[in-house]
């Protein structure tokens, strides 16, 4: 069949495009920059693409669709936006709810102070200029003079500052700063530059960026995006598969987070007035899969078992490789991994947080759709990586969200009301992972969730379309509009999400011989973990019970990782000294483990 | 008697549950009998796990007090009747994944309502499913995936109990997180589902027995 091009009109937004036939209305959105939201990487399966055809035909809705809509919206024209593919010209209407909110990207994170011994470091010089009695050529005039006025001896110069070279240095009039990494000239700017790093903590969903002045280590700016990666799925296994299925996939996958990495230093260059080019030196952590992705290594054997990652060591690319535009002979190190789930992220935030050099017993969590886990016991780690699911990120939760204005993020059950506490205090629009975690725990206390996890009567409590749920928000609070509600299928996904973290810590325990009152400190890195109330995620058990005083949230460590990563010479060592010394334990392999699993998906 | 013993398992009291085993085989009852009513509490314990109000912790709870049962009646079975075997099934998540908590609650499940199952573990190798398949000769063969990439190892496997020409005669069901009715298409499986429950009922219609 001859593809057909089809004008289509997404509203309110107010985008518009060429659509092919054979693209999906979420395809179409994606391209033309719509953050359409999409778990489940385009199968028809998360029916979170919600949209509204208000004139113009489309393809008829699929099985999936007439499954999961009402007849009466099927008959006013709602459709998965992955499933319905343009037959004529479209106005097409996208719901706010079915759109990636705005959302709370977090870039704080401790300070640690490190003294600066950055891997480039900045000299200027003078030359003399060439005339007929010397004749020299510009680049070995300036690696001579580079030598003679700063003892520095190079070997090479990039050949991309070649390429712009002479014309700059005669309009410098013979004066400029070499940026020097090892014996290799990356960079010539105007005397006096500002030498600057990029720091970019590259997740799932969100990337956190950080400008950095190499030779003071001083934060300058720090910013946190999106991920534009999620429109190729919300999760790691589905995005590799996608990019795995798709021979073009790979590259667009690419592109699009380099493409965020650039906009991002652009702007954070911005806020202090300085350039892309002055950026001579940049760091990525990420988890194993964005780590390859962004690299373009290959990702195929990475998302099937048993997950072994193309390289593990770190690795030091120009930056033009991978197509960043930051100065031209700039390198991008990237930190080791430690399996296919355990990324460089892991290894910054263990850095950050000094683990290496920690006495006695302390647990180590970043919480996420894959919660890494560290037990140290006096500078000796074991990891582990537990599947604990998107649920805590709002996914596979009927009423969950991302959090994003309007998120319910802090609930109390009093009597029988819930106060509860919004981000931005707008009005309710549904849960964050630490709303639906609070709202677990807070359930339970009251006596409406058993052990087992079984939501039992309450006057909040209802059967709506054959399951059980607790009505947090009511129709009537809400003028009319669906309640917000949390329910016994929510509880039993939040069960196996809150069992598999307990599960990895339990498990670490058991290999390492230790106790869980043994425990002097557990550190609780990442935006998530930041965020929930920690009382809570110890009364249902996600976390062991000890004395709240031994937690400590420590916001983005991983930024904080990679910030130490890029300034100190020293850490880049250590990081990798430690990524060799990290015991890492397959969770699902270890003894027990479907037995201490299904213990721990019980409440308490 | 018959209600009591049922509601006792559905309870999960242990106790209980193999006391009134031991009485009644004591008393002289078939063996048979007491065995149908455990399994009826099993199917009751699967539908309540169906409907949301039990979990992973009550059914195994329940199938190791079924375990109990079974353990106390073994002896008599054999007396009277060869057991009564309702079908074969060979039950497997495929290479490329590694979980498998939908594939153990379904064999649970269908253990207790008197299915031999063989479960082969995880990441297995099509062409050892293929080798099971012929050395025993089930009628049921079960895929569970958590992750999209082993679809293509259950097409495989599929394919090569089609090209054994042991595809006919048996019946392909694939579950787990990630398949759909596109799945089952692409696979060319006869049942898919999300719901260990459903699982078991198919096969019981299947066999004709529920």
């Amino acid at each position: 069949m001859k593809t057909k091009q089809y004008h289509v009109e997404f509203e309110p937004i107010g985008r518009r495009g060429e659509c092919p036939s054979d693209e999906s209305l979420l395809e179409a959105a994606h391209r033309l920059g719509i953050e359409l939201v999409s778990l489940c990487g385009g199968r028809g399966t998360c029916h979170r693409c919600k949209i509204q055809v208000l004139s113009g035909k489309a393809s008829s809705p699929t099985a999936s669709e007439q499954e999961h809509l009402t007849p009466e919206e099927l008959a006013n024209g709602y459709r998965l936006a992955c499933q319905a593919y343009p037959l004529g010209d479209c106005t097409v209407h996208v719901p706010a709810e079915s759109l990636t909110a705005p959302q709370r990207t977090q870039v704080e994170g401790q300070q640690v102070k490190v003294t600066p011994n950055p891997p480039v470091r900045a000299y200027n010089i003078e030359m003399s200029p060439p005339s007929l009695s010397d004749l020299r050529a510009d680049a070995e005039r300036m690696v001579q003079a580079l030598n003679q006025q700063r003892g520095v001896s190079c070997r090479s110069v990039d050949t991309e500052v070649l390429r712009g070279l002479s014309p700059l240095l005669r309009s410098w009039d013979w004066k400029a700063q070499l940026s020097v990494r090892g014996a290799e000239v990356v960079a010539v700017l105007p005397p006096a530059s500002a030498q600057l790093g990029l720091a970019i903590d590259l997740g799932t969903t969100k990337i956190a960026g950080y400008l950095v002045d190499l030779g003071s280590g001083e934060t300058l700016a720090a910013q946190g995006i999106m991920n534009p990666q999620i429109s190729y799925g919300e999760d790691v296994i589905a995005r590799l598969s996608r990019v795995s299925r798709s021979p073009s996939g790979d590259t667009g996958a690419q592109k699009l987070v380099v493409e965020a990495i650039d906009r991002l230093a652009a702007d954070l260059c911005a806020m202090i007035e300085a350039r892309p080019e002055n950026i001579v030196e940049a760091v990525v952590v990420g988890n194993t899969a964005m780590h390859h992705l962004l690299l373009r290594l290959p990702v195929d054997q990475l998302g099937r078992s048993p997950f072994v990652p193309a390289v593990s060591g770190p690795m030091d690319t120009k930056v033009r490789d991978v197509g960043l535009h930051l100065a031209p002979g700039a390198y991008l190190h990237t930190p080791p991994n430690i399996a296919g789930f355990v990324g460089g992220d892991h290894v910054a935030m263990l850095l950050a947080t000094d683990m290496p050099r920690r006495n006695g017993l302390v647990l180590a969590l970043d919480i996420g759709t894959n919660t890494e886990v560290a037990l140290v016991r006096n500078g000796e780690i074991a990891s582990v990586s537990c599947a604990s699911g998107p649920a805590f990120e709002g996914a596979h939760i009927k009423d969950g969200m991302r959090a994003a204005p309007g998120a319910i993020e802090r609930l109390r059950l009093v009597d029988n009301s819930i106060e509860y506490q919004t981000i931005g205090g707008q009005p309710p629009v549904g849960l964050c992972g630490s709303g639906i975690l609070d709202a677990m725990a807070q359930l339970y206390l009251a006596g409406v969730l058993d052990k087992s996890g079984r939501l039992g009567d309450h006057p909040r409590v209802r059967s709506r379309a054959g399951q059980r749920e607790f009505v947090l928000v009511s129709e009537e609070e809400r003028d009319g509009r669906p309640a917000i509600c949390i329910t016994q299928g929510d509880i039993r996904e939040l069960q196996l999400a809150k069992g598999a973290i307990r599960t990895g810590i339990n498990v670490l325990l058991e290999s390492t011989g230790c106790s869980e009152q043994d425990i002097e400190e557990v550190v609780i890195a990442g935006a998530f973990g930041s965020y929930i109330d920690v009382s809570s995620a110890v009364t249902v058990g996600m976390l062991p019970p000890l004395p709240l005083d031994r937690f400590h949230q420590v916001g983005n460590a991983a930024g904080t990782g990679a910030r130490l990563v890029l300034t100190s010479m020293g850490k880049r060592s250590e990081a990798q000294a430690m990524a060799r010394r990290i015991q890492y334990i397959e969770l699902t392999t270890a003894p027990q483990f479907h037995d201490t699993f299904i213990k721990a998906t019980q409440i308490g | 008697m018959k209600e009591e013993l049922v509601a006792a398992l559905v309870k999960l009291e242990r106790d209980e549950v193999l006391g009134m085993v031991t009485q009644r085989i004591e008393a002289g009852e078939d063996p048979l009998g007491i065995l149908e009513d455990c399994r009826q509490g099993m199917t009751a314990v699967g539908d309540l796990l169906q409907q949301g109000d039990y979990f992973l912790a009550e059914l195994l709870l329940s199938a190791e007090i079924f375990k109990g049962a079974v353990a106390i009646l073994q002896p008599h079975l054999a007396k009277s009747h060869s057991s009564q075997l309702r079908a074969k099934v060979v039950l497997a998540t495929l290479k490329g994944d590694i979980h498998d908590l939908g594939k153990n609650i379904l064999a649970t499940l269908l253990q207790a309502q008197g299915f031999e199952v063989h479960d082969l573990g995880v990441d297995v190798p099509p062409p050892l499913v293929l080798e099971k398949v012929k050395e025993i000769r089930p009628e049921f063969v079960g895929f569970s995936a958590l992750i999209t990439t082993a679809f293509a190892s259950m097409k495989e496997a599929a394919d090569l109990l089609q090209q054994a020409g042991l595809r006919n005669g048996l019946k392909l069901m694939i579950g787990g997180g990630v398949t759909t009715p596109i799945v089952k298409d692409y696979v060319g499986a006869d049942f898919q589902t999300l719901d260990a429950m459903e699982g078991v009922n198919y096969c019981l219609n299947v066999v004709g027995g529920r």
